[in-house]
């Protein structure tokens, strides 16, 4: 099989603030966003999820966890992916400004892709999960993809801070933190860096690749480069290949953490064949692997491009380091403004290990004492007053401080700087042009549009040219201003009045067969057109 | 040059390797430092704009469920 199939299911984390800034009630603004939603865009109700499918054949939901989700179409390469992904977030982007615009208790309503909560104990991830289309044997992924996973981070990686460290820590990839096992069926509860749920949303033959521990990106190349390499070793696999077997690391969430803590890309981790290696090096060997079958049948025509991007940024950030890819990779550009913040606050980069050192010790005094529930925020007030809770551990920190040049006097703006960071980091992937991202954008100073990605007009209302997804968008045109009953899925959509049924199970199927549905036949009779209302939320 | 400016030039590359004699490396590297230096003064007015009140209000009360 030559074509591919991939999409991407992005989360996004939403805030509304009153005229106080106080946070108003989210699952209200949910409500009303999605009645937004259902006014302004031609739709059918989505069948089996809470939400609704749009006429450029995506879906708009509200997952469990009660946040708001967009998947783009089924695409047929990485280009189309990055397109719909953009008009997704344009979606998002007007549909949380019409519901600022509409009511007036409301100061700011923020769509964010920012990939971790940054708020006291929290320990909140948003996912950018991504589908790979392929009709391999699933139990030979794992050991071939599990490497390619936890090296891609050098440029995947959204970059932020650990959110479940009471350290100021940057990583590559602050997701990495929230994955807790190796391998897992589970999705919210111990999330893995491999999934191995196969819910193909297609007919037999088909399985679908769902990775979850992704991140959402700002940057167009990162994001093509995430999903071109993934499809594309993905693909020697479905040929039987074995890509990944001479580089798995010993311990694979161990070494995702070893990656994601060193922005110079230089850290090694010991492979279960006895060999080190970096993460570039991992990178490279998959590199190499897709390059000696470049031109075997099963690679898709964009593969040459890929390669090129590929081998471009992994040099690049060997030779050049994070200050090469500032301009593109989105972890690169954070790392950059992030440094330069913290200088600005009075703070150099190389000292905040030390502080990161004192302040884990006041919080192991405040912990023993009882003094605030674990992982709170320490408090300057409280650590420096007259009567501090922790006046043995402040002595016992003072050569500490002396020796490394730090003062007490600056605990309290380094608290303050450490809460600029987090908020910069939510901000930085905010949706719309208040983002920090989108700012630096129209500078000019960014390289990371992706030629082949533009037309993102065309893709807020149509579907993609190929595939069910095509087929989907056309019938959601026609249907939906006729208000008809249909409802929506993946692989059909069921029309309770004629009692018919489009089949969309083959995920290249071209042409518009409508087929009666035994079940509908069966239910129409008792429900009509109300068969699925108990399921529309909105 | 602001101060801010020179505040920065801690963060940049050395310069030893571009003396400045006007061969086709030393004239690239400057342009990369200028080019580094434009993108920080862009991203540090984008982060003041962004960052408008209390951070840690903000973070308070942007508090958020659970994802995947």
């Amino acid at each position: 099989m030559t074509d591919r199939m991939l999409g991407l299911e992005t989360e996004y984390a939403l805030t509304v603030l009153d005229r106080k800034g106080k946070g108003l009630n989210r699952g209200k603004a949910i409500q009303r966003l999605f009645k937004l939603a259902r006014k302004k865009f031609s739709h059918l109700v989505a069948m089996h999820h809470r939400g609704i499918f749009l006429a450029n054949g995506s879906l708009l939901y509200l997952d469990c966890g009660q946040h708001v989700e967009f998947a783009t179409p089924e695409c047929l390469d990485p280009y189309e992916v990055v397109r719909y992904q953009t008009a997704g977030d344009r979606i998002l982007a007007g549909l949380v400004r019409d519901l600022a615009a509409e009511d007036g208790d409301i100061s700011e309503a923020i769509f964010s892709k920012c990939n971790v909560d940054y708020a006291y104990n929290s320990r909140t991830t948003w996912g950018c999960h991504e589908s790979y289309l392929h009709r391999g044997e699933p139990p030979e992924f794992p050991a071939q993809i599990i490497p390619h996973l936890v090296s891609r981070i050098v440029y995947t990686g959204a970059g932020g801070w650990n959110s479940v460290s009471p350290d100021l820590e940057f990583l590559l990839s602050p997701r990495v933190v929230h994955l807790v096992t190796e391998v897992s069926r589970e999705s919210t509860h111990e999330r893995g860096l491999f999934h191995t749920k196969d819910e193909p949303l297609s007919g037999r033959d088909y399985h679908r690749l769902h990775l979850l521990c992704g991140e959402s990106l700002c940057s167009e190349t990162a994001s093509w480069l995430k999903l071109g390499t993934t499809a594309l070793i993905v693909a020697l696999i479905e040929a039987g290949l074995k890509p990944g077997e001479a580089i798995m690391p010993r311990s694979p969430r161990e070494a995702m953490k070893i990656f994601a803590c060193d922005p110079a890309c230089r850290a090694v981790v010991r492979g279960r064949s006895g060999t080190s290696f970096t993460a570039i090096e991992m990178q490279r060997h998959y590199l190499a692997e897709v390059r000696s079958h470049l031109h075997d049948p099963f690679m898709p025509p964009w593969a040459e491009a890929v390669c090129h991007k590929w081998q471009e940024t992994l040099d690049r950030l060997e030779e050049g380091g994070p200050e090469s890819m500032q301009g593109t990779l989105d972890w690169a550009m954070k790392l950059a403004l992030f440094k330069n913040h913290a200088h600005h606050s009075g703070f150099e980069w190389d000292k905040i290990s030390r502080w990161n050192y004192a302040l884990r010790r006041l919080r192991q005094g405040l912990d023993a004492r009882g003094y605030e529930a674990p992982d709170a925020p320490i408090r300057a007030e409280i650590v420096l007053h007259s009567s501090t809770p922790v006046s043995q551990e402040i002595a016992n920190l003072n050569p500490f401080m002396k020796q490394n040049g730090l003062e007490w006097d600056s605990l309290k703006r380094f608290l303050l700087m450490r809460d600029e960071l987090f908020e910069a980091d939510f901000r930085f992937s905010q949706i719309g042009e208040a983002s920090i991202f989108a700012s630096l954008d129209r500078s000019g100073l960014l390289d990371h549009r992706l030629p082949g990605a533009d037309r993102v007009e065309e893709a807020l209302a149509k579907p993609p040219k190929a595939g069910r997804a095509h087929l989907r968008g056309q019938v959601i045109s026609r249907l939906a201003p006729k208000a008809s009953g249909c409802r929506c899925d993946w692989s059909a959509i069921l029309d309770p009045d004629s009692g018919n049924m489009l089949d969309l199970s083959d995920p290249f199927e071209e042409e518009e067969h409508w087929v009666p549905s035994p079940i509908l036949r069966r239910r129409r009779l008792a429900m009509r057109r109300n068969l699925f209302d108990a399921d529309i939320p909105f | 040059m602001d101060q801010r400016t020179r505040d920065r030039d801690h963060l940049l590359p050395p310069l030893e390797a571009a003396p400045g004699d006007g061969t086709p490396d030393s004239t690239h590297l400057r342009e990369a430092q200028r080019e580094g230096d434009r993108f920080l003064s862009a991203g540090d007015d984008a982060i003041r704009r962004a960052l408008s009140g209390s951070s840690q209000d903000f973070l308070l009360h942007s508090r958020q469920r659970g994802g995947q």
